[in-house]
């Protein structure tokens, strides 16, 4: 009964999330092949395409050039997600997403009992844990770009990487028997904290984003920005609230603090605090009085 | 924010950023392979042991409370 609830409430974020698989997922990634068709490409798209992190790791390793070669179009895909966040809030990460889509989807699927899930409900401490997550993510790929670490390092992203995890289950499923090989133990590493620590073992599923993804970090920040700015946001307004706590049970990104604003670092517009509660509010323009 | 609450966010702050780096490095020998890590692919038994037991001690505590609360 709960499961469809909850298939019922986020039906339009679900539909959007088997369109964001189709989109960037080989062996369809519709989007990616489109984009290379404009521009003539070759090449046979895949979920690394666009990879969501290498960008990251270019810039703060000292590769800035490989933003303008021949992967410009991953760069631009990353830095237009980076910017759409300051005028949508984390939209990217909250309805598009596949990787954040199948580890929430397994948690919502398989019902574990909330007690056994992990939550912090401090959300000043996932905050820290996940900006200071981004910043070892930084400090190793510096570590490995400015050869301050042995080469044998390799990069960051590509040792520890969900996409590369669905990618690769994805590949396999559509019959390419060579994506078993791939399985190392940074895949193995990522695929326990993708799929089982940060998804069937965590409050919402969405352990990996919240913790290791430096996409959606800095997505987090441009959302924060977009909303100072008065660009779309959630808002909190206190008269309406009944203190049921129902909307800290539901968000999966455990961005309810709690006095029941809304982290924005943390906010990726899923809305399961609208849907929840009259308290909160879309809103687009500058703020409404404090309340 | 209280300064204890503060430092708190802080610590959580210093591990994460330094816990990257670290498991990054200890991990380095093994290059992709499980074989050639010094854990030997431990990992792979490793993490699902070290969730279990963050599962076990929540529900250990949440029996406690249970008990507790009887007369």
């Amino acid at each position: 009964m709960k499961t469809k609830e909850t298939l019922i409430r986020n039906r339009w974020r679900y539909l959007s999330f088997v369109v964001g698989f189709f989109l960037f997922v080989a062996p369809f990634a519709l989007f990616t092949r489109a984009v290379y068709l404009i521009v003539g490409n070759t090449a046979e798209p895949t979920l690394h395409s666009v990879c969501f992190r290498m960008p990251i790791d270019w810039i703060f390793g000292g590769r800035f050039y490989s933003i303008f070669g021949s992967s410009w179009f991953m760069a631009a895909f990353v830095f237009g997600v980076i910017i759409s966040s300051i005028f949508l809030g984390a939209a990217f990460c909250g309805w598009l997403c596949p990787v954040g889509a199948v580890s929430e989807a397994i948690s919502r699927a398989v019902p574990i009992p909330n007690r056994f899930r992990l939550r912090i409900r401090d959300t000043k401490l996932t905050v820290s844990m996940r900006y200071g997550f981004l910043v070892g993510f930084i400090i190793v790929a510096a570590l490995v770009g400015y050869k301050l670490a042995s080469d044998q390092l390799g990069s960051i992203c590509c040792r520890y990487c969900a996409s590369s995890v669905l990618q690769n289950f994805a590949s396999a499923l559509f019959g390419d028997l060579s994506a078993v090989e791939y399985w190392q133990s940074g895949a193995i590493i990522s695929l326990l904290f993708w799929l089982v620590a940060g998804g069937l073992f965590m409050s919402g599923g969405r352990g990996w984003c919240l913790f290791f993804c430096p996409l959606g970090a800095l997505s987090g920040i441009a959302h924060k920005v977009g909303a100072k700015l008065g660009f779309y946001r959630v808002e909190y307004e206190k008269g309406s609230c009944t203190g049921c706590n129902k909307c800290q049970d539901l968000c999966p990104m455990w961005a309810i603090k709690e006095d029941h604003t809304v982290e924005r670092t943390l906010c990726v517009n899923c809305k399961e605090c609208v849907h929840a509660c009259n308290a909160y509010k879309l809103l687009r323009g500058r703020k409404v009085a404090d309340t | 924010m209280r300064i204890p609450e503060r430092a708190k966010a802080w610590w959580a702050f210093v591990l994460a950023a330094s816990a990257v780096p670290t498991s990054y490095l200890i991990a380095m020998p093994c290059g992709g392979a499980c074989a050639g890590c010094p854990m030997g692919g431990g990992c792979f038994l490793a993490y699902p042991a070290l969730v279990t037991l963050a599962v076990g001690a929540k529900a250990l505590r949440f029996g406690k409370g249970l008990l507790k609360q009887k007369p």
